[in-house]
């Protein structure tokens, strides 16, 4: 099964406000991502998952789009 | 006020420094040395920098700034050329619009230098000690928002850069005098009858384009960092009715990091200086079409801070 997977390391700036902001420290690039996006993201930072398991396709694409995660 | 001002200098030794090894001016923490032969740059620095300090001849200066005709063709065009050494950000300009441009000139040395602080392109004003910082899209209406709190006594840190030192939740005051462009020039005129205005340079690309003397303050030239608690996105738009509402920090966070000259290029330093900075702050989104109904409700809101 392919697996999802960060691209770098990430950092976040969160205060709760249903928006996050995220920082990819290998870009240098910054977004604003949703919640959602930021647990999966957490999720990925503990290593690889597999898309069945994270259930978000929309979402991983989403991240993918913009340089966050990969599948491998 | 103990410093050597500008004003102090007569039109004479004014016009020999600016011929010569330079005029000296200290801008918040830093010094400028600008050569021209120009007589509009020596008339618009004498109207709208007279209460800036001077530096002693020949002193250490940040920036070294030149701007005249750099040649017999450039002479007989009408041409100028801007040079902070042997950098130039822009063409050759016309004579007629020499002011704005080196008005431009002197935001451009500070934009693309000076990382020691994190820069957010804003302007910052202040009032009972506490600053508020005003990132804006152009056309938004900050500038002359700006100008109108300046002449309702409110402090101008700046017009263009908040200077912040990363891990404080502080402002630099980098004051110079704020740009006006096309109404908005008249509608600070009819403001205030006394209003200084400098010299007004027509058909530039950005339309007709003057500055407001607006350090009025008696701290204006003060270099003491300020203490920011607020950032308000300002927004005009004809005919809205005044609408002051709070807004996210993260998304205040990324609206001003995506407009800041070096966020960018701090890399993570940027990110955590900003992480500090917004932490600090309360933001807001301010729909406007009345300045004084504006003012009014900034006034009121530093207020609340105060």
């Amino acid at each position: 099964m392919p697996l999802w997977e960060l691209t770098g390391p990430l950092q976040f700036y969160d205060r709760s406000e249903g928006v996050v902001v995220c920082y990819h420290a290998d870009s240098g690039d910054t977004h604003l991502i949703s919640a959602d996006a930021q647990q999966l993201l957490l999720q990925l930072r503990d290593g690889p998952a597999d898309a069945a398991v994270l259930a978000a396709d929309a979402l991983l694409a989403e991240l993918a789009a913009a340089g966050l995660v990969y599948c491998q | 006020m103990s410093y050597a001002r500008l004003a102090d200098l007569g039109s004479d030794a004014l016009g020999e420094q600016l011929s010569g090894d330079g005029l000296r001016l200290r801008v918040g923490p830093y010094c400028y040395a600008i050569q021209s032969p120009e007589a509009v740059v020596a008339r618009g620095l004498a109207t709208l920098y007279g209460d800036f300090p001077l530096v002693p001849a020949g002193g250490f200066a940040d920036f070294h700034v030149t701007f005249g005709p750099t040649g017999w063709r450039q002479r007989l065009r009408g041409q100028l050329d801007f040079f902070l050494d042997e950098r130039r950000p822009f063409g050759s300009v016309p004579r007629s619009q020499a002011y704005a441009f080196l008005e431009w000139g002197l935001n451009w040395c500070l934009s693309v230098t000076m990382n020691e602080y994190l820069k957010l392109h804003a302007a910052v004003v202040a009032k009972d000690g506490i600053a508020l910082v005003m990132p804006g899209l152009p056309g938004a209406g900050k500038s002359t928002l700006c100008a109108a709190l300046a002449l309702r006594g409110w402090r101008v840190l700046s017009d263009e850069h908040a200077l912040i030192p990363p891990g404080r939740r502080e402002v630099v005051p980098v004051y110079r005098p704020v740009s006006l462009k096309n109404a908005s020039i008249n509608v600070i005129r009819g403001r205030d009858a006394a209003a200084v205005i400098g010299p007004v340079s027509n058909d530039t690309h950005k339309g007709s384009v003057a500055h407001l003397k607006a350090d009025l303050h008696p701290d204006s030239h003060c270099r003491a960092p300020v203490a920011a608690r607020l950032m308000v996105f300002p927004e005009f738009q004809a005919g809205a009715p005044l609408e002051l509402r709070p807004k996210g920090r993260a998304e205040s966070f990324l609206f001003a990091a995506h407009h800041a000259f070096n966020y960018s290029l701090l890399r993570e330093a940027g990110f955590d200086a900003m992480c500090h900075f917004i932490d600090g702050l309360d933001c807001f989104d301010l729909r406007y079409s009345d300045l004084d109904a504006a003012v009014a409700r900034l006034d009121a809101l530093v207020g609340e801070f105060a």
